[in-house]
């Protein structure tokens, strides 16, 4: 008997030497058919003595084969030692595969790489161990050499790697006005169009949950006042009915079945009934019925944890631009339902990332329809962070139909926006999403191309031509893109290679616009986008030229590197049809991740890697001592380069409450200077005994309790409490925040 | 003349962005006073005409128009009233659209009667006052444009030329001295 590895006694078995001894011999060469070097029978022999005289282990019996295959052909024994070591190193890298594992199942190492994620729960530790298998499986067996080795060199990032291997897409903008309109199926049943109000709002719940299953990434309703215009006026229809029969007792001016289509509630139809008692009658009831439906959809959006690790959805809801009577209900509904908060305490509500769509003339001045409503957005975005600002006349989203809300400038809560499909969609967002992402981390580029330019020192090219930093870096990063490009296409060809089956939902009821059988999903996948994100302009320029973009000579050079990441994505998209983007990446884990890895690398570097994270795309970092209107004029002129989605966002003090002019001055000033997506950061601590909110870190200043929700956002959403739900580097920058206004100087 | 500071970029003081100019020096020292490093006459910065030209750059900064805020510190206080005057006077001259508030821990009734024709005519000047001496046992975080329920806001009609409460309208002051 001999002993194994993992403890089990089992018959001492000589074929396994034999085996072993050939296997070192013919090396690559070898098959079972090879002949076995005749001094096996007798290394065999000598083990078995030994183990006689006492019962060795493995680690034992393959010390004796090479101290005897040295006695007999020294060279077979110096393959047989790397035979060995070979061998070691896979049982390592499995030992450290399940190793990675059973932190995961275990909770033992939370990462919170994703703050919607409770990593502790069954679900969080289950799927968070799905994500190690599958991310392992798309490195090894999905992609090119090329793709593999950009995202392990902490190049090129390739997002949410664990679905890729399944074939996945991102995010999707979500038709609602046909889903609504039409019904839709899913496995078990189907659903009969909407028919009130109420049921509306159901609806819109129940789709952002189905959809959200069919991809990893947000969902978003890119208009959803309009696209609930019709639902207010059924329910309008059937409240003025009742009020007829009850309140007027009126029968008989009603045949049953009457249907009165899609119009207005402010019809001279319902003149003609004479019946004021009614009309008021319906339009308290239909007030009333909206709130409701409202309240719902926010406390649905915040309970129905669908994903694996009991994530939320990311929904994102656009609104702002409809000054139909029904829309203006709407959007009041939804603020008033945002500053009314959710529970008991009445909390920030966390989804949906509400966005308001500011546009000229119909909401931004004194005297526009809307002006009221932009007026309400702006105390709920003061208490409760949402909502954010979309700029319809953002110049990037120029050619939308000013007839077609579905056109309007809407984003993903995140940021992510549909620019201009080139398959034929144009400005349309609905039915549209990204596909997938990838970043280039910049600063591993510079870092780089910093380590060529000195290694050439003065001696430069074969030529004798020194290039110069810069030309080295912008060569690296031409590359780089080129290479992101190839990356993208790679995983778009897999995604279009899964089975519509996968994705019946989506395909069935047309959620992803465009999908016609015959053609296979690629003729509805073709119409989302393919982007290139970047990570840590603020790092890069300081590594070439040791300042930023928030200085001239920073900023000149940041326009460069943006013009090429946009004039490459315009030549690939015509070149490839399909519709590449620049994307200022949310890189919420990344920026940690990255950091960590470029530590490893190059150590400590003041202004680059002396904070625990990188800076957001071309983001003012967060520790620049720049005023609220300096930061807008910085990130502007930066904006205007990113079709595939961005952010700006400042800090204020709480008490900005109390000073909504000012915030509409912040707001106002961001939309003139063409920011396609604005937020604002208000520090939002609640109390969970009283509900007071405000800032106070550790105590509430109302009731003295320290049991606290602190809420701060992270890529354009928020999240639980950032100090359990945030990742660490990410936590560090939320402390290092700098305040754009209230700041004393001389 | 000593000054405490500038927020050139503030949401916190009056309606709309403002320029906020902190006075150095305050003879009132209320119990709670969150800005108490502001007490020493002879502490803060040294002011300068240069400071004053920043003030003005300042106020249109980014092509933004913002409201001008002295604070403190107590503007109002013996020492402090020239360079007010002088701030607010500068201000109205070079730009005239400007609105000007004022905070001070004096109530408004020795405001007006100081009798100081400086003052007289600083209130004549203005558009906004914040009067009263901070109270601790009366503070409230929630407050709008002050720290306890005690103080009172005040803003100016000019074609009526007095002031009155902007929580109680029949509570004003004619510029004249009258009630």
């Amino acid at each position: 008997m001999i002993k194994k590895r993992d403890g089990r006694r089992v018959e001492f078995d000589g074929n396994r030497i034999r085996t072993a001894i050939a296997k070192a011999y013919w090396e690559e060469e070898y098959s079972p058919d090879k002949k076995i070097p005749p001094y096996a029978e007798d290394i065999v022999q000598y083990v078995w003595d030994e183990n006689e005289a006492y019962e060795l282990g493995v680690e034992e019996i393959q010390d004796i084969v090479e101290q005897q295959l040295m006695k007999f052909e020294p060279a077979v024994a110096r393959a047989y030692v790397r035979y060995r070591y070979r061998k070691e190193c896979i049982r390592e890298q499995k030992n450290e595969f399940f190793g990675l594992l059973g932190e995961k199942i275990n909770a033992t190492n939370v990462q919170n790489q994703n703050a919607n994620v409770d990593e502790y729960s069954f679900g969080g530790r289950k799927g968070e161990a799905d994500s190690i298998v599958m991310k392992q499986y798309a490195l090894d067996y999905c992609m090119s050499d090329m793709a593999r080795e950009n995202h392990l060199n902490n190049l090129i990032y390739i997002h949410d790697l664990d679905a890729y291997a399944v074939g996945m897409h991102n995010c999707l903008t979500i038709p609602f006005d046909d889903l609504l309109a039409k019904g839709f199926n899913t496995r078990q049943t189907d659903v009969r169009p909407a028919n009130s109000i109420n049921t509306a709002f159901q609806l819109v719940a129940v789709i952002f949950q189905l959809q959200s299953l069919q991809q990893f990434g947000g969902v978003s309703a890119s208009h959803l006042d309009w696209t609930m215009v019709p639902y207010v006026r059924k329910s309008f229809w059937k409240h003025f009915r009742t009020g007829l029969v009850y309140v007027e007792h009126r029968l008989n001016d009603l045949t049953p079945d009457c249907d009165i289509g899609d119009l207005s509630i402010e019809s001279d139809f319902y003149d003609k009934f004479d019946a004021p008692n009614a009309y008021g009658y319906a339009m308290d009831m239909t007030e009333r019925e909206l709130w409701q439906a409202v309240e719902g959809m926010y406390h649905n959006l915040n309970t129905l944890q669908s994903r694996s690790g009991n994530q939320l959805p990311f929904t994102s809801i656009n609104y702002g631009t409809c000054t139909l009577p029904e829309g203006r209900m709407v959007i009041r509904a939804l603020l008033d339902g945002s500053i009314e908060g959710v529970g008991k305490l009445h909390r920030t509500p966390i989804f949906p990332c509400g966005i308001f769509q500011c546009m000229k003339g119909v909401n931004r001045k004194p005297g526009d329809p809307n002006y009221d409503l932009f007026k309400l957005a702006l105390k709920s975005t003061a208490r409760r962070l949402y909502p954010n600002y979309a700029n319809v006349d953002w110049s990037g989203n120029a050619g939308y139909d000013v007839n077609d809300p579905r056109t309007y400038f809407s984003t993903m809560g995140c940021r992510t926006a549909n620019g201009y499909d080139i398959n034929g969609f144009g400005q349309l967002k609905d039915g549209r999403g990204n596909i997938c992402p990838v970043t280039i981390i910049l600063p591993n580029l510079a870092m780089l191309a910093r380590q060529e330019y000195e290694k050439a020192g003065t001696r430069g090219d074969a030529d004798g031509n020194s290039k110069s930093l810069w030309e080295i870096f912008m060569a690296l990063l031409d590359q780089k893109i080129s290479e992101a490009k190839d990356m993208l296409i790679e995983r778009f060809e897999w995604i279009c290679h899964q089975n519509p089956e996968s994705a019946k939902f989506m395909y069935e009821n047309g959620t992803m616009a465009g999908y016609i059988p015959e053609e296979g999903i690629r003729s509805a996948l073709k119409h989302g986008t393919l982007v290139i994100g970047q990570l840590g302009m603020a790092e890069t320029l300081e590594i070439l030229f040791e300042t930023n973009q928030c200085h001239p000579r920073g900023m000149e050079y940041a326009k460069k590197i943006e013009q090429l990441f946009k004039d490459r994505c315009a030549e690939y998209k015509q070149e490839y049809k399909l519709n590449f983007g620049v994307y200022y990446t949310p890189a919420e884990n990344l920026c940690y991740t990255a950091m960590k890895k470029f530590r490893e690398s190059y150590g400590i570097i003041k202004n680059v890697s002396d904070h625990e994270y990188f800076t957001n795309s071309i983001h003012v970092p967060v520790w620049e001592h720049v005023g609220v209107f300096d930061k807008i004029d910085i990130e502007s002129q930066l904006t205007g380069y990113s079709s595939a989605g961005c952010i700006t966002y400042v800090e204020l003090e709480t008490g900005i409450e109390n000073n909504l002019e000012a915030m509409e001055q912040i707001v106002n000033y961001a939309m003139d200077h063409d920011i396609p997506y604005f937020a604002i950061n208000v520090p939002n601590d609640t109390c969970l005994e009283c509900g007071y909110t405000g800032e106070f870190n550790d105590k509430c200043p109302a009731c003295g309790s320290t049991h606290i929700q602190q809420l701060r956002r992270v890529t354009g959403y928020l999240t639980g409490n950032y100090k359990t739900a945030f990742n660490w580097g990410k936590q560090k920058e939320v402390e290092d925040r700098v305040k754009h206004t209230g700041r004393m100087s001389e | 003349m000593r000054y405490a500071g500038i927020i050139y970029d503030d949401t916190a003081a009056a309606p709309g962005v403002c320029l906020s100019f902190y006075t150095q020096g305050c003879p009132i020292h209320c119990e709670g006073c969150h800005n108490a490093d502001m007490w020493d006459e002879e502490g803060g910065l040294e002011f300068t005409p240069d400071v004053l030209d920043k003030v003005i750059t300042g106020l249109h900064a980014n092509g933004v128009n913002r409201t001008f805020c002295i604070l403190g510190g107590e503007p109002l206080s013996p020492r402090n009233t020239f360079l007010t005057t002088l701030l607010v006077s500068t201000v109205k001259e070079k730009s005239p659209d400007t609105p000007i508030w004022i905070w001070s821990g004096y109530p408004m009734e020795e405001i007006i009667h100081t009798g100081n024709p400086h003052t007289e005519k600083l209130l004549t000047k203005i558009n906004g006052l914040v009067t009263d001496p901070f109270v601790l046992a009366e503070r409230d975080i929630t407050l709008k444009f002050r720290g306890s329920r005690n103080q009172r806001v005040w803003k100016f009609d000019a074609e009526k030329n007095l002031w009155y409460n902007i929580e109680k309208e029949q509570e004003r002051f004619s510029i004249d001295g009258n009630n």
